[in-house]
């Protein structure tokens, strides 16, 4: 220092920066932030999709358990006695829609025709699944009070994934050895078991979709419905012997429209039935 | 270059537990659904078992190694049988994932149901 003005070495040191330092710093500062918007994009992302893979996992759990809460509570119409309109309770096992008798927890005198089935979304372009619940009024009197009730399963229409739905019935086997479920099942006999799988497909995540499966005894208190009584023997009396002539037997004549291919039952036939 | 280099170091600092966290929520994500899964299942084997006869579920010996399920072969499941009081059969199901080597199970890593079953 000579005086008050620096020396040139000085002043060299305290020169601004160079353009290639400006050009180095910026490229770093660029990358860096490239990096860091990359980082956080990417987490957002994931984050998003996880979400949605949360939210198809609980919407298919609630389904399962709505769905096995009915079905545990379903009765075989072979167990319903003393109903005049019997006509309003026709099961339906398919692979994609059930239709079950059941009865109402919180109204447990009302009996009620339960119905799972596959509906579309269209505006999302989504599938989801349906319950339908439709009473079967008898016993209130005169009064109608229960009225048709249709709502989405767990109340949500998903708008981010599609559900597909695959019910399967089977007899139970001996333990140890699998039941062998079928896609359908004979509408007049009751299977022993019900297998239900449900799997949700992300719209944006196509690739990994959300499987979860499970089976369920139909009914409260039956594994298998009781034996049909044995039908009394039509031979009359000793002295018309010779007209007892059983040519006509309605019965037999449905049955095989009815059953079409049926599997070994799990109760042989039903004809007591309309009895 | 040794600012750089700080600078470098710093940001990996501040991005690492973010990083962690992301990647904890996927595994806890993952470990989830691979419960919720071996629930519904060992629901599903439950049911099958106590869709079997009484009499053939008391003379039953069910295999103490355990047996991947043919839908979902990372499950496997174990049945056991034991006699209750007034006849009453107990059944339980576990089903487990992730078995460690010689087939043991891990508490963290399976679900068990249990109930009981009448003549």
């Amino acid at each position: 220092m000579i005086g008050d003005f620096p020396t040139p070495r000085l002043a060299r040191a305290r020169r601004a920066m160079t353009l290639v330092e400006l050009l180095v710093g910026m490229v770093v500062m660029l990358t860096i932030l490239g990096l860091a918007f990359g980082i956080s994009t990417e987490t957002s992302r994931a984050t998003r999709k996880i979400t949605r893979r949360q939210h198809a996992m609980d919407y298919c759990q609630r389904a399962l358990t709505q769905i096995t809460e009915h079905l545990g509570s379903a009765v075989a119409p072979q167990q319903l006695t003393g109903l005049a309109n019997r006509d309003a309770i026709k099961p339906r096992f398919e692979s994609d829609t059930i239709s079950v008798p059941t009865y109402n927890h919180r109204l447990s005198e009302f009996l009620r025709m339960t119905t799972f089935s596959v509906e579309e979304n269209k505006e999302a372009e989504v599938s989801y699944l349906q319950l339908s619940v439709d009473p079967v009024v008898e016993t209130v009197g005169s009064q109608s009070v229960a009225q048709k009730v249709v709502e989405s399963v767990t109340g949500i229409t998903p708008d981010e994934f599609s559900v597909v739905v695959a019910f399967g019935y089977a007899e139970a086997a001996s333990p140890g050895h699998p039941p062998r479920y079928q896609d359908s099942w004979p509408a007049d006999q009751w299977p022993d078991l019900i297998q239900v799988k449900l799997m949700a497909t992300l719209k944006q995540d196509s690739a990994q979709p959300i499987e979860l499966q499970t089976a369920v005894i139909p009914g409260v208190l039956l594994g298998r419905a009781p034996e049909p009584a044995p039908e009394p023997e039509l031979v009359p009396a000793p002295e018309q012997a010779p007209a007892a002539n059983p040519a006509p037997n309605p019965p037999a004549a449905q049955t095989p429209a009815d059953q079409p291919s049926a599997p070994a039952a799990p109760q042989d036939q039903t004809p007591g039935e309309g009895a | 270059m040794v600012e750089v280099l700080v600078a470098l170091a710093v940001f990996i600092i501040v991005l690492s537990p973010i990083y962690a966290r992301f990647h904890d929520a996927s595994r806890l994500g993952r470990m989830r659904f691979n419960a919720i899964q071996a629930r519904w299942l060992a629901h599903q084997e439950f049911e099958q078992l106590r869709a079997c006869s009484h009499d053939e579920l008391k003379n039953w010996q069910p295999s103490a190694e355990p047996s991947s399920l043919s839908s979902h072969v990372k499950f496997s499941y174990w049945h056991s049988v034991r006699q209750h009081q007034d006849g009453l059969l107990q059944l339980r199901v576990e089903v487990a994932w992730n078995l460690a080597r010689g087939g043991e199970i891990d508490p963290a890593h399976s679900i068990a149901i249990e109930g009981l079953k009448g003549p």
